[in-house]
């Protein structure tokens, strides 16, 4: 058959389709509450250290990242899912690539546990590696309920005694009233002061766990410490919504050796989508911190030094001056959640410091140039792509992203007569409240984002910051989605004259698509010549 | 068309994910009849050029031909039925479907059903042990085995491998390229892609490097062979 007959025959039958779909003349399809399709993707991290410089020749951005206590839950319609556990995660460059990089098909990166459905020898439904009891990595999914979870007791120097702790740490689990707060940092830890201050609690619901951080190197130690770090994110596909959560927590968190101390962060997220809205919950929580020995309480009215308050942000602006020319910036509880119809978007961590070494080289080309001019030229050469490189490096504490998305099934039509449009009674509102906070951060406290609830015929989420204590999981003002109203106009009855209109105008329509395809294609399709003056088209590569 | 046409022929093919330009002015040539191997680290831009051949990403610049016909901007439905055909890296079978499903998938191509199965099975008679079975649950080889079928059955006369070894045992990748090698045998043109170059090059009859978005050596494959330490850690570019 030629193109141009079967193309008439195809604008003829696409016409008869779709008015036989549209002959019942119901009144549309009657919405249902029924999932069709989701997609969805949260990851969290306690710590996660970003490298961005394009002079590595890695194609991603960042170029390199690492992530303590990371996990990723993430589904896709079919459904296809994955749930990944990882203490220390090198990014998905090496974590996933591990073999590529070693060239050995098969080796997976040690670190971490995977589950996937379908299932793998690699990955099977439920997959877990625990360093002790509660403090290891677990991951699970059946294709509905995709989690992954790392809890650990943190971090800690070389020093710390293990077997001290471990015996200590089971008489805690032995005793109800023994909870891990009440213990002392490990002892090659910079002291913070008091661990029993106020505000110093484990974040993790108060249930007692025994204190045995994993030791670490000296260098790393000086530059990071912390406790009782959990990591979650679970994707819950129910027949009438998608669930997504994420949760990352830590407390007695030290930074540079402890000149900087934090008691704890929490950053949380919960997105539901029932296919037409989606609600997006969530903020983050930073507890009291501790500069040099002088402790900060962080409420939203500012820092509370010493009995007085002062106003945030409080650098001196010599100070923020040489920070910017430094190219240093630091932001307390940075938090951004979007919605979009049936789409869910949250980011957000307790504490950001971006460090961009770029205007730093530029103080350091001077003396760097003279140096470099002195050496012979073949190390010039050499080194030439390492001083050309001035990477940005983003030091996240708390680090959670979530995106969700879902679409309502399909209904067909119900068949004969139509259906007058009902009229939906929305559910009364739920006024959303500060639920219990579950082993909260005490006192101190600055919580940015809670509760932005969304939704039709409901109260909106209380968005404003909230003050000490932090909300907890009930924090924001929960929604009901208001019952999807049938709203499709009717069509016009059977054989009537408006209806023969609409399906003219459809045949009509196709006709003068194809039409101007067809001469869109003769008038510019054979007009780009190529350069070799080679012919257009395809060829049929078979007829060799 | 004349057999000292190429099949395919790349000339200044440049390609971009948004900002970040990842193939820089590739000129390849693919001659009737041969297979050629793709070498390079991961992350040198081959698989971008595999799928900017099969149309499923545009080229920013250059010219694509296909036997000695210009067909940049053609779409992937329009070269699959010119005779190209792509077997995608990760193997992109349909996991909830049975063997025997995803190869009725193929018949889509316009072959009998009947002529795709009985040619698979007998290609690979390990798929015909385990019809009934989800393709999800079978192990890497097998899955890679299914793809393959998959592409035969639209009788490809370019066929585009990207990564065929990717995660299977070394005794499965050798005898994944046997039938490489077989499937050339029957005139079938090739352009394979791979990170492991031994077993590309014991088939190919000429071979390339490509490293950061260019290719930076061609020739035989010994000669390739010979140069590949250089290559990979010399920074031949």
């Amino acid at each position: 058959m030629r193109r141009a007959t079967r193309m008439r025959w195809l604008a003829g039958a696409a016409a008869a389709a779709v008015g036989t779909l549209l002959w019942p003349g119901a009144a549309g399809a009657a919405p249902s509450a029924q999932i069709g399709g989701a997609s969805a993707t949260v990851t969290s991290a306690v710590v996660h250290l970003e490298v961005f410089e394009p002079v590595i020749p890695i194609p991603a951005s960042p170029q390199g990242d690492i992530s303590l206590g990371y996990t990723s839950s993430s589904v896709d319609s079919g459904p296809t899912t994955r749930a990944l556990a990882s203490y220390l995660w090198p990014g998905p460059v090496i974590g996933d690539g591990f073999d590529q990089l070693l060239q050995q098909p098969g080796v997976k990166y040690p670190v971490q546990v995977d589950s996937r459905y379908p299932a793998t020898a690699d990955a099977p439904a439920q997959n877990t590696a625990q360093i002790t009891d509660g403090n290891g990595m677990t991951t699970s999914t059946d294709g509905k309920d995709t989690k992954a979870s790392v809890t650990g007791l943190g971090i800690a120097g070389p020093g710390v005694n293990l077997l001290g702790g471990l015996g200590k740490g089971l008489n805690c689990l032995l005793n109800p009233h023994c909870h891990s707060s009440s213990s002392s940092a490990p002892s090659s830890a910079p002291s913070s002061g008091s661990s029993s201050a106020p505000g110093t609690s484990s974040p993790s619901s108060g249930s007692s766990i025994p204190d045995v951080p994993v030791p670490v190197s000296s260098t790393l130690a000086g530059l990071l410490t912390l406790k009782n770090m959990v990591s979650t994110t679970d994707v819950t596909v129910a027949d009438d919504e998608v669930t997504t959560t994420g949760d990352a927590e830590a407390s007695e968190i030290k930074l540079l050796g402890g000149l900087i101390g934090l008691d704890g962060l929490q950053v949380q997220t919960k997105i539901v989508s029932n296919g037409t809205k989606a609600t997006v919950t969530g903020g983050a929580t930073l507890g009291a911190i501790t500069i040099a020995g002088v402790k900060f309480g962080l409420t939203d009215k500012g820092a509370d030094a010493g009995g007085s308050t002062i106003q945030l942000p409080k650098l001196p602006q010599a100070l923020d001056t040489i920070l910017n020319a430094l190219g240093i910036d630091i932001q307390v509880t940075p938090v951004d959640q979007s919605v979009d119809q049936a789409t869910g978007k949250f980011s957000g961590s307790a504490l950001t410091i971006s460090i961009d070494t770029a205007p730093l080289k530029k103080i350091l080309d001077g003396p760097l140039n003279l140096l470099t001019s002195l050496l012979p030229s073949s190390a010039r050469t050499q080194l030439a792509p390492l001083l050309q490189a001035q990477p940005k490096i983003v030091l996240k504490l708390g680090d959670v992203e979530a995106t969700e998305s879902a679409s309502p099934a399909y209904v067909p039509p119900p068949t004969g007569g139509t259906t007058p449009p009902s009229t939906g009674t929305p559910n009364p509102p739920v006024t959303g409240g500060g639920g219990a906070n579950p082993g909260g951060f005490g006192t101190g406290g600055i919580t940015t984002g809670t509760g932005t609830g969304t939704g039709t015929g409901t109260l909106p989420g209380a968005g404003v910051p909230q003050t000490s204590p932090p909300a907890g999981n009930g924090g924001g003002g929960a929604t009901n989605p208001t019952p999807v109203t049938n709203t499709a106009l009717a069509l016009p009855s059977l054989a009537t004259v408006p209806r023969f209109l609409i399906l003219g105008a459809i045949v009509l329509a196709a006709a003068i698509g194809w039409a101007l395809q067809a001469a869109g294609a003769s008038l510019l399709g054979g007009a780009g010549a190529c350069r070799f003056g080679l012919t257009k088209g395809v060829p049929n590569l078979r007829k060799g | 068309m004349s057999h000292n046409v190429p099949i395919l022929e790349l000339v200044g093919v440049r390609a971009a994910y948004g900002r970040i330009e990842v193939l820089r002015g590739v000129d390849l040539t693919v001659p009737r009849g041969a297979v050629v191997a793709l070498l390079g680290a991961n992350g040198a831009g081959k698989t971008t050029l595999l799928r900017v051949i099969s149309g499923l990403m545009p080229a920013t610049e250059g010219d694509i031909h296909l036997g000695g016909v210009h067909v940049s901007g053609a779409s992937p439905d329009e070269l699959t039925r010119a005779g190209l055909c792509m077997v995608p890296e990760g193997r992109g079978v349909f996991p909830n479907l049975t063997i025997e499903e995803n190869l009725w998938l193929s018949s889509y191509a316009g072959v009998k059903v009947e002529k795709v199965l009985t040619e698979a099975y007998e290609r690979f008679p390990r798929l015909k042990e385990r019809r009934r079975q989800l393709a999800g649950s079978l192990s890497g080889g097998e899955q890679q085995m299914l793809s393959l079928a998959r592409a035969l059955a639209s009788d490809p006369a370019l066929l585009l491998l990207d990564e065929l070894s990717m995660g299977l045992a070394p005794l499965i990748v050798e005898s994944l390229y046997d039938t490489v090698a077989e499937i050339a045998s029957q005139g079938v043109s090739i352009l394979v892609v791979e990170q492991f170059a031994h077993s590309a090059l014991r088939v190919a009859d000429y071979a390339a490097v490509m490293q950061h978005g260019r290719i930076v050596a061609t020739g035989e494959p010994d000669e390739i062979e010979r140069q590949l330490g250089d290559l990979y850690f010399g920074g031949a570019a």
